[in-house]
């Protein structure tokens, strides 16, 4: 009689782990293996799936270890040696340099520490650059564009946009553009829309809080989403609101703003261990992606450890996942844990969410594999 | 009035000791920890993955050129490191590899109380942190 009783408690156990498990909105249906040459490591700061003209898809990114940028035509590497001074210098390569496909052979470099953006072709000859900024004289602009994985470059005809960070930290960022359209035909550039209104309140943290994400839709509109703000907006490419729509994570809580002054800082000292310690312990909206066919958007959450956590060291988040249709409907939200999945290299290929595996990574240095994962009703 | 005055740059003064005294302690809690043998070790360089880039960049290759003459007298510890493929490269196997240089693959080094976004220097006397500053060059 015992035994029958353990028997039902242990299958009333499994059947509630079942019930958790059913809860999941995408599912892995496929993996992409990159092999990596010695100087190659995770340590990617910009990388993209470019599809051609032949609708083959290509793998790239920058590799700051040797000044390069690796591509992928099949598993195998492929590599392009940028020279960093002289007349095809792009500088080196750093965290802060990111690159963008806009044909089979010709690719766009955004070097932040210079001011400058590359137009480069496949040989690693610069076939024109741009002047973005001027380094030296600071005052004279308000943000400068710069690009990541998660919150890669994109173009859309003859203009790349590209997310700004603010020159100037503390300050009040009312009138100032998050996102610059740089036109690489005529080199004329405009920033366009300014943070929503939630952030007319309040200092919110560091400046990763303050950062634009966004992505083209299906309608040839621009889908933008803040890391504070639980809605998307939706916006022409002249930077005209359009519509918005909510779009919350059940990680993210009412966020508390980290003070009440919004020029924090400005005026005194700013306690930069505090700020630090409440931005990565604060979940936030961190990216907005779609996939190739516009049909499918991610909204990348970055849910932060505790306050606890963040003092001991344990400062990278896990994440989630929520999927959205082209009619803005919600398909559902999925965690992912930080030790399996790297949480800067999740980005959208044809066949799928693409997530790399730090897990796997860990095990064989040599190869970077790519989990693809699908909503369960598309499998 | 001048007594007061004194008394409270004395007060001052003993706070500070006792911050110090806890930043130490915290030093002193995580080497034993790691349970390195620092019986003919005079400096710790703990040398962290992010932060000041340039100054990362510097205790890294002041090290990697003149390791050979601190390699008994000096523990060099990396903390944060997130691929040890990546700290090869950038650090070098040769550096690595040598008896005294650690990984803190635990990451006690991050922790709050003690992280820095620079390159630190612990002074070591009897196996025991006796100060703590930045790392600077002109200190070995």
């Amino acid at each position: 009689m015992k035994i029958l009783l353990r028997l039902l408690f242990l299958l009333l156990l499994i059947s509630c782990k079942k019930d958790l498990i059913v809860n999941e909105v995408l599912s892995e249906t496929d993996q992409k293996s990159f092999k990596l040459n010695s100087t190659s490591t995770l340590n990617i700061n910009s990388a993209e799936f470019f599809i051609n003209k032949d609708d083959n898809e290509i793998f790239s990114f920058l590799n700051t270890n040797d000044n390069s940028l690796v591509y992928y035509l099949s598993s195998s590497p492929k590599k392009i040696e940028f020279a960093s001074e002289g007349e095809n210098g792009v500088g080196r390569f750093s965290i802060t340099t990111s690159h963008h496909f806009i044909s089979q052979d010709s690719i766009l470099i955004l070097q932040t520490e210079m001011g400058k953006l590359f137009l480069s072709n496949l040989d690693g000859k610069i076939l024109k650059s741009i002047d973005l900024f001027d380094l030296n004289d600071r005052g004279s602009f308000v943000n400068y564009p710069t690009g990541s994985t998660l919150k890669p470059m994109i173009s859309y005809g003859e203009i790349l946009f590209a997310g700004c960070n603010f020159v100037k930290f503390f300050n009040d960022y009312s009138n100032y553009g998050t996102l610059q359209k740089i036109n690489f035909k005529n080199s004329q550039l405009e920033n366009i829309i300014s943070l929503p209104k939630k952030y007319d309140e309040n200092f919110w943290g560091t400046m990763f809080k303050y950062r634009i994400s966004f992505c083209l839709s299906e309608k040839g509109t621009l889908l933008v989403s803040f890391p504070i703000d639980d809605e998307v907006y939706e916006y022409d490419l002249e930077g005209k609101l359009q519509a918005s729509f909510t779009c919350k994570s059940e990680y993210v809580e009412n966020v508390k703003p980290f003070n009440a002054n919004k020029v924090y800082g400005s005026g005194s000292s700013p306690d930069w261990g505090k700020i630090n310690s409440y931005s990565l312990s604060n979940s936030d909206y961190t990216a907005l992606i779609s996939h190739p066919n516009k049909k499918q958007y991610y909204r990348i959450v970055y849910i932060r450890p505790s306050q606890g956590d963040v003092t001991t060291g344990k400062k990278i988040p896990d994440f989630s996942v929520i999927v959205f249709d082209e009619k803005h409907q919600i398909q559902g939200e999925q965690r992912f844990s930080s030790s399996k999945f790297d949480h800067t290299l999740v980005m959208a290929t044809e066949g799928g969410l693409a997530i790399a595996r730090k897990d796997l990574y860990d095990e064989n240095n040599e190869e970077l594999v790519f989990s693809i994962f699908n909503l369960n009703g598309d499998l | 009035m001048k007594m007061k005055g004194r008394f409270l740059i004395l007060l001052c003064m003993c706070l500070l000791i006792s911050c110090q005294d806890q930043k130490e302690k915290e030093y002193n809690r995580i080497l034993e920890e790691l349970n390195l043998d620092l019986s003919n070790i005079s400096n710790i360089v703990i040398i962290p993955n992010e932060g000041c880039g340039g100054c990362i960049t510097d205790a890294t290759i002041f090290f990697q050129e003149n390791f050979l003459s601190f390699r008994d007298s000096t523990v060099i510890i990396f903390t944060g490191v997130r691929d040890l493929k990546q700290l090869q490269l950038t650090v070098g196997s040769k550096l690595l590899d040598e008896k005294n240089v650690f990984i803190d693959s635990k990451n006690l080094f991050l922790n709050d109380k003690v992280s820095s976004i620079y390159p630190q220097r612990l002074n070591i006397k009897n196996s025991n942190t006796s100060a703590y500053s930045l790392f600077e060059r002109s200190n070995f």
